[in-house]
């Protein structure tokens, strides 16, 4: 379903929801009242296109009130997508009133100058290590509540030096060259977790691929237009896809849920892009790149390993439809050491930026999440989305837990035994 | 569009009662209550989230100094306008008593609040090894309190009965607010009138139901599943009607019409034979692997004498899989097919389902509106549904004759107008065809003296 021009142009999609509930059972931000559920969000589109409602505080609300984790569209019997009819109701309202100073500031300015992006990632990484505020006993905590976060709140370490400026924009294979790929790390491996694009990369590179890096990428879009900032992410997407469409490469491969679905299906779909087509069908999740290009005995088994359980990010999942080879290479790796948590495809409650705004209802997201990890018995959450790492490591701090959290391809590049 | 019946004194008496963040009276809020699985919508004044029966027992004394309806309301699956505030008033919203209070492996019972999701009975029950069998379309969903006050089917009821056959005991507030029990948690039980069954199907007219004590079953150990494909529906439907006749006990017997099985194949793309007429899909199950054969055996002898024109069996839970997958996005795929879809739910004696299913398909027919029908077939519920679009004025004039004539013919055929879904008010204007003025006055009068100001979701059957 592509954005429409307007709210009334949903009239289809709101007339086939049948309201028969089933999206309910899998909501995670629903929390008993009916209101707070997908089937509400769809009916009050619903009334404030025929004019049965006003456009105020309340629908605003319930339209932010959704973490896009698509679960509701995955039950629906009469395919109605609700997280779509909250993003085209969010698109309607900002339209209509605008984004608030931050975000406008974020995505109209920051995100489409990387380099600014990088300066500013080091700066905020500098106010850290000065004022501390990693330790959690250090008393600037106090003063979190007064912004809307959590005193506890984890930090993702930030101000180490980024992907970009630590890998060249061209990487050679390390043995022979089977196929050339372009990686696109998005912004938090970029920024936040170079780790990851750095165990991608090597990762690539074993199975034979020549990597290229443009620099010169910028967001994908994704928190952009979950803001319902549709013009920001499609300026966004149209720089991505002529950086992309410059490159020749076979594949295009992520390690990130919401960069890669953004890519293979929203850039065309959503924001209504057909020039971004071609790069959608060369779009790859790096696990299923494994699956595709590792040969036969090639991934070893590591014996040190710690009890890992595997967590769907719900965009990898649900959206790209990635969940049985990362498992599967896990268990190849991991033997019994890899366990299976209940409701392991249940939304950790990260959502982008939703954390941010609504910092109380994720947390309450994130406890169905925690417990289940807490039973599964597994020291290690493996998963394919930095936005979820940052979201569990979070969740774990919050509840003194002692659990890590990392990108499945960290695991997967210890026991790829080649070029070493 | 209904008056306020609530007054602003009535109101700050609510949130004194259950607190302010659980009286909910915003536009948006009313507009989400206003509704539930079917289409019509009436605006309720207020919700009220009670968290116990003290709280319930309150709001219904409250309720009857002030003469507001109360409606109550579990998680709005409802097929039949049950928990929709046709008059106004409040919607008393019941699903902040969720709690799963006890389960006794011994007695096989287990007790819980209205408000715990079906599907976590069904959970709970398996973790011992038990089965709780009733299963609606919308177990993942809805509320075991909807489901007593709806008196809930679902695909086992053939051999597993539907709600009322798992009521041990209840516990509920009465219209006036009286606090009452009825039944025993025993397998027997003749102490005084029967109240747990005439609570069970009221649909919220009687009572507010407080608590539930159900009872568990052995979880069935062997299972075996068959599907078979028919030239016709009907020759289908008399299929169901000998397996029955010849004394076997499917524990699920569904039909899918010709129609159904192409919108499903259109979907899912399973590889359906689109050319037959009609499928039975069928499963025995028990605790012994023998018995179970045997049965399977004889009921594939039935169907092939009753001229089925192929029949395959599922030997592993993969095969059994994807032999139910076609049922199971039945009402997925007929809900695609068009932006709206009307759900019916006639039932019929056993021997007379070949002569409905042809009925529909001639209703369907004369008044040139398209119905695919499915439905749990060994227990004689059909569910015909017609897809349509309800903003085709024109075309909606055609579907509510075909309604009508749905219901008239089941009721010919000694039938009713409802096997699982209720009356509401969707179907209170068939209520005294079906079972008389006699009937219909004993209700009236059953509601007059124990709701005598007519407080409790007024404006449905009664």
């Amino acid at each position: 379903m592509m954005i429409p021009k307007s709210i009334a142009d949903l009239d289809e999609a709101l007339t086939k929801c049948m309201k028969c509930g089933f999206c309910k059972a899998a909501c995670p931000v629903f929390i008993g009242e009916e209101t707070t559920s997908p089937r509400a969000k769809v009916r009050l589109a619903r009334a404030v296109v025929r004019g049965e409602l006003e456009i105020g505080r309340g629908f605003k609300a319930q339209m932010e009130r959704c973490l896009n984790c698509r679960a509701c569209a995955d039950e629906c019997p009469s395919g109605v997508e609700p997280n779509k009819i909250a993003l085209a109701a969010r698109c309607g309202l900002v339209e209509r009133d605008g984004l608030p100073l931050v975000k406008r500031a974020i995505f109209s300015g920051a995100l489409k100058r990387p380099r600014l992006m990088a300066l500013g990632t080091r700066a905020l990484g500098i106010a850290q290590h000065v004022s501390a505020i990693d330790l959690q006993n250090n008393p600037l905590r106090n003063l979190l509540p007064l912004v809307g976060m959590r005193r506890d709140k984890d930090f993702p370490i930030l101000g180490r030096r980024s992907l970009f400026s630590i890998l060249p924009e061209s990487l050679d294979p390390l043995g022979e060259q089977k196929i050339t790929v372009a990686y696109f790390p998005g912004c938090a491996t970029n920024l936040i977790y170079p780790e990851i694009g750095i165990a991608t990369v090597s990762v690539l590179r074993k199975l034979g691929a020549r990597v290229i890096i443009p620099h010169d990428l910028v967001c994908c879009s994704t928190p952009v237009f979950n803001s319902g900032d549709i013009a920001d992410a499609r300026e966004l997407a149209a720089r991505n896809i002529e950086i992309l469409s410059s490159v020749d490469a076979d594949l295009i491969i992520t390690s990130c849920g919401s960069c890669g679905l953004t890519i293979s299906k929203e850039w065309t779909e959503l924001l209504g892009l057909s020039e971004a087509e071609p790069l959608a069908r060369k779009v790859l999740d790096i696990s299923e790149f494994v699956a595709r290009y590792a040969p036969d005995g090639a991934l070893g088994t590591l014996d040190d390993e710690d009890i890992v359980t595997y967590h769907d990010s719900c965009h990898l999942r649900r959206g790209m439809g990635v969940y049985e080879t990362p498992r599967q290479l896990l268990k190849a790796i991991l033997g019994e050491r890899f366990v299976e948590m209940e409701l392991a495809d249940r939304c950790c409650g990260g959502g982008g930026t939703f954390s941010i705004y609504h910092p109380e209802l994720s947390q309450i997201v994130a406890d169905t999440k925690m417990e289940c990890v807490e039973k599964s018995g597994a020291e290690v959450i493996a998963t394919g989305c930095p936005a979820c790492i940052m979201q569990l490591r979070d969740s774990i701090v919050h509840r003194k837990m002692t659990q890590r959290a990392i990108h499945t391809i960290e695991i997967i590049d210890r026991a790829l035994r080649i070029g070493e | 569009m209904n008056n306020p019946s609530l007054s602003p004194s009535a109101l700050s008496e609510l949130v004194s009662i259950v607190g302010r963040e659980y009286v909910l009276n915003s536009t948006e809020d009313r507009i989400c209550y206003a509704y539930d699985g079917q289409r019509v919508e009436c605006l309720p004044d207020a919700v009220v989230r009670p968290a116990d029966a003290g709280q319930i027992s309150r709001i219904l004394v409250l309720a009857n100094q002030e003469r507001f309806p109360v409606v109550p309301r579990g998680a709005g699956t409802g097929l039949s306008g049950g928990s929709v505030a046709s008059s106004g008033g409040i919607v008393l919203d019941l699903t902040r008593m969720d709690r799963i209070i006890e389960i006794d492996p011994g007695n096989q019972h287990i007790v819980v609040q209205p408000g715990v999701i079906t599907a976590a009975i069904v959970a709970e029950a398996e973790k011992i090894g038990l089965l709780y069998p009733p299963d609606p379309g919308s177990v993942k969903v809805c509320t075991i309190g909807g489901n007593v006050a709806e008196n809930a089917g679902g695909l086992r009821a053939g051999k597993y009965g539907v709600t009322r056959n798992y009521l041990m005991q209840l516990c509920a507030v009465a219209p006036t607010g009286e606090s009452f029990r009825s039944g025993a948690r025993t397998r027997k039980c003749v102490a005084g009138y029967d109240l747990v069954s005439l609570m069970c199907g009221s649909e919220g007219t009687l009572g507010v139901i407080t608590e539930i004590t159900l009872r568990l079953v052995p979880m069935p150990k062997y299972r075996k599943s068959m599907v078979a494909t028919f030239p016709d529906a009907a020759t289908a439907g008399q299929a169901v009607s000998n397996l029955i006749a010849a004394g076997l006990v499917p524990a699920t017997l569904e039909i899918i019409d010709n129609f159904t099985l192409r919108v499903i194949e259109d979907y899912a793309h399973l590889g359906l034979p689109v050319e037959a007429g009609a499928l039975v899909l069928g499963e025995f199950d028990g605790l012994v692997e023998l018995a179970v054969e045997e049965e399977g055996r004889r009921g594939i002898s039935v169907l092939t004498e009753s001229g089925a024109s192929t029949i395959q069996q599922a030997d592993d839970a993969a095969e059994r899989d994807r032999i139910w997958q076609a049922r199971r996005v039945a009402l997925a795929a007929l809900s695609r097919a068009k932006p709206t879809s009307i759900l019916e739910d006639v039932t019929v004696p056993l021997p007379k389902l070949a002569e409905m299913i042809e009925r529909v398909e001639r209703i369907g027919r004369e008044n040139a509106v398209s119905i695919g029908t499915f439905g749990h077939a060994g227990d004689g519920n059909l569910h015909p549904t017609i897809l349509t679009d309800e903003r085709d004025k024109e075309e909606m004039k055609r579907v509510e004759v075909a309604v009508e004539q749905l219901i008239a013919a089941a009721l010919e055929l000694g039938g009713t107008v409802s096997g699982e879904h209720g009356i509401g008010f969707c179907k209170a204007p068939f209520l005294a065809q079906e079972v008389g003025e006699g009937s219909m006055e004993i209700m009236r009068r059953i509601k007059l003296a124990l709701d005598p100001n007519n407080i409790l979701n007024p404006g449905k059957f009664v």
